[in-house]
């Protein structure tokens, strides 16, 4: 480990020592890790990819995490990764719309930068209605992110950048997916597949196929979010009964 | 090594090692069950409870942890009988070791449906059941007996197989597991919270259980399951009278405990 500092709010960045992982890891990827010398805590942790930089991972996950208080730079930490479906943009794509609640923002950036890379225009956008009021809930600290992503705060759901999008990437709570498919549906006339993905940000404990813990059930059966997503194509769960 | 867990039954269920994983359907599940060490592999693999039709699963959250492990409540998610037949069926036909489909708790005809189709399908040796306290346990094992001659594993809940095991044996399973996770609850944010309790703490109840039916002398194997995570564990619960062992949340915590366990045992 070669970081591990809390970058705002309940968000903690662990930034790991990892030149093969960072050869393979692509956005919308996930790693599951573990303190190796320990059963508690008993779960391996989600990291979600935050930036690649050399041979040098940072991922994100809470700050409270067990696996966070205990971990010291230097320590090694035993990952399963990289795992689920990176998230690709149809070459067409131009103008990418990414739309976040809270500290669930973390996600989105290395998709950002990502898209960025592909010459392609994103705007990010903390999607503030559906927020509690609570400390740490609000819209992500603008300084965090690089100058060349065009960042908003307010409503993600703006009829005008969802006409302007080309494909929408979302993270956020269930509430934020139903809102959205009816926002596509309203500004667009259609929700077609492929336009729009959603982040599934569930307790994944094996990352294998093996427990059915996160198992999601979508308009095309019941999927895995550890296998067939973290991300699904909004159309999936658009008509579905959401949890 | 060789152990055979229907003796005296019209069709065989022979493991080459005590070491039996569950979870999942794919017999190489990524780096589960492919042996890490020499040709030794595990024993069998038992599948995901599983129904005929599919279930999405309880609500969320479906985890949580306490000490000693976590508490699960996956409320039988699975694909259905049907998908997982047309997804792994090639993988069952080719695999090394007998598949032994797990049967989450429902109707017990639809039990007797799903008895009947794996009753012909390659790779499958044999099939686990999984009661809740709705069924009638030994109306549904008659059920399954009677649809299909592959062994049956009766997996019985901890806290009453002492009551049950004799009757399931002599309704027609040709085997005991012992046992189902335990159950388990926790209040979050001021309210119960059920689910079963896989890890560490789960292994002296099931090692207790294993031992009190050893103590019963009923002529049938014993499957032993419930908090393996390391050798030492699975030599265990040998030495408490099971003839195999089953792991599952371990593998979880690290695929390729299983294999390694599996070689372990294989070296005696
Ligand atoms: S986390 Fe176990 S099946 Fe997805």
């Amino acid at each position: 480990m070669a970081d591990n500092h809390t970058l705002w709010a309940d968000v903690q960045l662990l930034a790991l020592h990892a030149p093969e992982l960072a050869r393979t890891l692509r956005p919308g990827q996930f790693a599951l890790a573990r303190d190796p010398t320990t059963l508690d805590p008993y779960l391996r942790r989600t990291l979600w990819l935050y930036h690649i930089e050399g041979a040098r991972v940072a991922f994100t996950l809470p700050a409270r995490d067990p696996l966070v208080v205990r971990a010291r730079v230097g320590d090694t930490l035993d990952l399963l990764a990289p795992l689920g479906r990176a998230i690709e943009f149809d070459s067409n794509a131009r103008h990418v719309l990414l739309i976040g609640e809270g500290t669930r923002v973390a996600p989105l950036i290395a998709i950002a930068h990502d898209a960025i890379a592909q010459g392609r225009a994103v705007v990010l956008v903390t999607h503030t209605p559906f927020l509690p009021h609570s400390a740490g809930q609000g819209a992500w600290p603008a300084h965090l992110l690089s100058p060349e992503i065009e960042y908003r705060t307010g409503d993600g759901l703006d009829a005008e950048l969802i006409a302007w999008a080309d494909a929408i990437v979302a993270s956020g709570s269930a509430q934020l997916y139903r809102a959205l498919a009816d926002a596509v549906r309203a500004a667009r006339y259609r929700l077609e597949p492929g336009f729009a993905r959603v982040l599934m940000d569930l307790p994944m404990p094996c990352g294998t196929g093996a427990c059915y813990a996160c198992a999601v059930e979508t308009s095309r059966g019941v999927k895995l979010t550890c296998a067939d997503g973290p991300s699904f194509d909004l159309i999936e769960f658009a008509n579905q009964r959401t949890r | 090594m060789s152990i055979e867990l229907a003796p005296n039954w019209k069709r065989s269920l022979t493991l080459t090692n005590p070491l039996m994983l569950t979870g999942g359907y794919a017999p190489n599940l990524a780096k589960v069950s492919e042996p890490s060490q020499g040709s030794t592999s595990i024993g069998a693999l038992v599948t995901l409870p599983t129904t005929l039709r599919p279930r999405a699963g309880a609500p969320l959250p479906r985890v949580v942890e306490t000490a000693g492990g976590v508490l699960l409540r996956t409320g039988a998610a699975n694909p259905g009988l049907a998908h997982v037949l047309r997804e792994y069926d090639r993988a069952w036909e080719q695999s090394a070791i007998p598949i032994i489909v797990a049967f989450a708790a429902q109707g017990v005809n639809d039990w007797a449906t799903m008895a009947a189709q794996l009753d012909s399908t390659a790779g499958v040796g044999g099939i686990e059941l999984h009661f809740n306290p709705t069924m009638d346990a030994l109306d549904a094992i008659r059920a399954v007996r009677a649809a299909t001659e592959l062994p049956i594993l009766a997996k019985l809940d901890l806290d009453n197989a002492r009551d049950v095991a004799a009757d399931c044996l002599a309704a027609g399973a040709n085997a005991l597991v012992i046992g189902r996770a335990p159950r388990g609850m926790r209040i979050i944010e001021g309210h119960p919270w059920y689910g079963r309790m896989y890890g560490p703490a789960a292994k002296p109840l099931a090692l207790r259980a294993v031992a009190e039916i050893r103590d019963l002398r009923l002529d049938a194997p014993m499957v032993a399951c419930g908090g393996v995570h390391s050798t030492e564990d699975a030599r265990e619960f040998l030495a408490a009278g099971a003839g195999a062992v089953e792991t599952d949340s371990a593998v979880w915590l690290e695929p390729a405990v299983a294999a390694r366990i599996a070689a372990d045992l294989a070296q005696g």
